[in-house]
């Protein structure tokens, strides 16, 4: 025996009305009868039955035009209807069907049929009622979670693609109606100023992709604002991902370091596709995948070894993420890595970015808007050209520390691991006067310190950096020389003078190191420009109010004046 | 020639309707009456189908098979708008309904 429900009886037929109503009332239910269809309408909105029984053939509305309306009244509700008919014919009982009739019953009333029937659809509704109820739970949940993702997407976005990304010198197409692709592009200036740009591509989509962007970008905007070195910053991301992402979960990518003085840029690719250098005499070369992504090894076996690249004015890098490569057209044909390359080799360096983003828009076609394909390219230029980094227009009244001094000298157990830059910079910066030249006082310190490390304590010969190779059998060697490391110092003094006017600061640098022949190397440098050794001497003269190399040229230092604005 | 009504079915039907079963015969005697002065009076063929097939309808609930066959024949005649032979088959259904009604009161009264 079923639950109690309320069924609403309609037959013009006293008879039949009689004897339905008596059926279905022994069966325990509640009847309502209505004598035609206007009053089974009328009978139907008044009492909200549970099932209709309705004859077919009725005078005025019959049952048919009456079985649509209730569907139409009932909308959503599933309210079960009962034909009930003497009729024979095949097509005659299709049409109660098709008019919205869940069944049919034949004359004469088989009692047993009637009963298994009402059994029947009364199980049917409270299946479509509790479907409902489902979908309308569904579908608040899911208006909740969009509700949500809407808000973590904008806190994403201004976290995963943030810093100076809108510099002159940088483009780059994120998919826009992606929520939580995975992919991150992140800019930032370091206090010398140079560029980093970091391109992560995080396994997975969505809430888990998404949540080491967090972290991912704290590190990176936090330590390049403090003159970390770029391989320093992986090496942290790589520590913190690997600690907090699942097994299985990383993060591919690539990472450059644009240096607007001397004119090169360092790159790191950890499992991201192939990044381009489109250099504008048409060369056109590709920076591998040579590292694992971030957050799959320990610190330990991690390896941040960068390859530096010299670039001219209007060179380029670009990236791009996997879904770039990989997207597909409507056959389901990649895009593919020769495909790309072959596009970059015929197209200037000046075009590529353009060229490859509408090849890839009109390769994808609709999908795009899912996949995540993230393409960026950044353009080597002049500083000038890209403004000073936010940091250095802080100014403030305080006077702060003005006379003190110090002497800071790291051996060899140090500088093979350790850089002693941020730390010396954030000393620096208490004085409040030095802080709008801090990016020139940090290029210098980190000119100063490389040329006494390298050349000095390592003995590394700076005319190997001459070529674009002997660039990278450099950087080896001094890989090598550092790792073996045994012997050496280098000493920063450095001494802050002032009254409360103007005040000057001293950084002298001393290694270890034999020197070298500054006074052949300062005349002979203006007449080289290519030299890149050469480039080195040249930027400290040019960012320093004086530099005095003493001795054999293993002890430099560089001065500035400043004067309080009155 | 069959019996005019379903023992078989009355039998249920008594069963289901308990003490309203007198009631539920004179209801359809009312409503047989009725139906067959319109099927008597009808000058639309599709009047007289509808008359018609209502009362077989309810003649076939009350068990009367006979009354049910001949408002059946009346109704395929006035479906097909065949005219010949439709005086035969009103006479027909008016001599099974007498023979229905007074079987029904009978069984009603045993």
């Amino acid at each position: 025996m079923t639950a109690t429900i309320r069924v609403l009886v309609a037959d013009d037929s006293q008879t039949d009305r009689l004897l339905l109503s008596s059926i279905v009332a022994r069966e325990g239910h509640e009847v309502v009868t209505a004598v035609d269809g206007v009053d089974a309408l009328e009978k139907f909105t008044a009492c909200n039955p549970q099932l209709v029984l309705l004859d077919a053939l009725m005078p005025g509305l019959d049952g048919f035009e009456v079985a649509r309306r209730i569907k139409d009244l009932a909308r959503e509700d599933f309210v079960p209807i009962i034909f009930l008919t003497s009729l024979t014919e095949a097509d005659e009982l299709a049409r109660c069907l098709v008019a919205g009739g869940d069944d049919f019953l034949s004359k004469p009333y088989n009692t047993v049929i009637l009963r298994a029937k009402i059994i029947a659809l009364e199980r049917m509704r409270q299946m479509h009622a509790t479907l409902q109820l489902q979908r309308d739970e569904i579908a608040l949940h899911h208006a909740r979670l969009v509700r949500e993702q809407e808000a973590a997407k904008s806190i994403f976005d201004s976290v995963a693609h943030s810093g100076c990304l809108d510099a002159d010198n940088i483009r780059h197409l994120i998919s826009p109606l992606a929520i939580f692709n995975g992919d991150v592009l992140l800019a930032a200036r370091n206090p010398s100023g140079n560029m980093y740009v970091l391109l992560g591509d995080f396994t997975g989509h969505g809430l888990t992709a998404s949540i080491g962007a967090m972290p991912l970008a704290e590190i990176f905007y936090g330590m390049t604002q403090k003159g970390f070195l770029i391989g320093d910053i992986l090496r942290e991301c790589n520590r913190k991902l690997n600690e907090i992402l699942p097994v299985g979960y990383f993060c591919c990518a690539t990472a450059v370091d644009f240096n607007f003085w001397k004119r090169t840029v360092e790159v790191w690719n950890g499992g991201l596709p192939d990044a381009y250098v489109l250099r504008g005499d048409g060369r056109l070369g590709a920076v591998r995948s040579r590292h694992l992504p971030l957050g799959v090894v320990g610190p330990a076996r991690f390896d941040a070894t960068v390859e530096t690249y010299e670039l001219e004015h209007g060179d380029r890098i670009l990236m791009c993420t996997d879904g770039v490569v990989e997207s597909r057209d409507e056959q389901g044909g990649m895009f593919g890595a020769e495909r790309l390359s072959a596009l970059l080799a015929r197209t200037s360096a000046e075009h590529a970015f353009e060229v490859v983003r509408e090849a890839v828009l009109s390769h994808a076609g609709e999908s795009a808007r899912e996949d995540d394909l993230t393409l960026v390219e950044i353009a080597m230029c002049d500083e000038q050209e890209v403004g000073a980094p936010a940091s250095r227009n802080e100014t403030s009244s305080a006077l702060g520390p003005l006379d003190w001094s110090m002497t800071y000298e790291l051996g060899p157990v140090s500088m093979r691991a350790f850089n002693p830059l941020p730390l010396l910079q954030h000393v620096l910066m208490e004085v409040p006067s030095l802080r709008s030249r801090g990016g020139e006082i940090f290029t210098v310190l980190s000119e100063l310190y490389s040329n006494a490390l390298d050349h000095g304590v390592l003995r590394l010969e700076s005319t190997q950096k001459s070529s674009a190779s002997g660039f990278a059998a450099f950087y080896a060697d001094r890989g090598r020389a550092l790792e073996h490391l045994d012997g050496g110092f280098v000493r920063f003094e450095i001494t802050s003078r002032a009254n409360e006017r103007t005040g000057e600061l001293r950084i002298r640098v001393i290694d270890s190191g034999v020197g070298f022949d500054h006074v052949a190397a300062r005349e002979g440098g203006p007449s080289d420009p290519r030299r890149l050794h050469g480039r080195g001497m040249r930027l400290l003269d040019r960012l320093c109010d004086q530099v005095t190399y003493f001795g054999r040229g293993n002890d430099v230092e560089a001065l500035f004046r400043w004067s309080r604005p009155s | 020639m069959s019996e005019p009504l379903d023992d078989a079915l009355l039998t249920e039907l008594r069963e289901v309707m308990g003490g309203a079963f007198a009631t539920l015969v004179e209801t359809f005697i009312a409503d047989g009456e009725r139906r067959l002065d319109e099927v008597a009076c009808a000058s639309v063929d599709d009047a007289l189908r509808r008359s018609a097939h209502a009362l077989k309808g309810a003649s076939a609930n009350l068990g009367a098979v006979r009354l049910a066959a001949a408002c059946g024949v009346l109704e395929s005649l006035a479906r097909s708008g065949e005219r010949e032979g439709r005086p035969a088959a009103l006479a027909r259904v008016q001599a099974e309904f007498t023979v229905a009604r007074d079987a029904l009161r009978r069984y009603a009264s045993a």
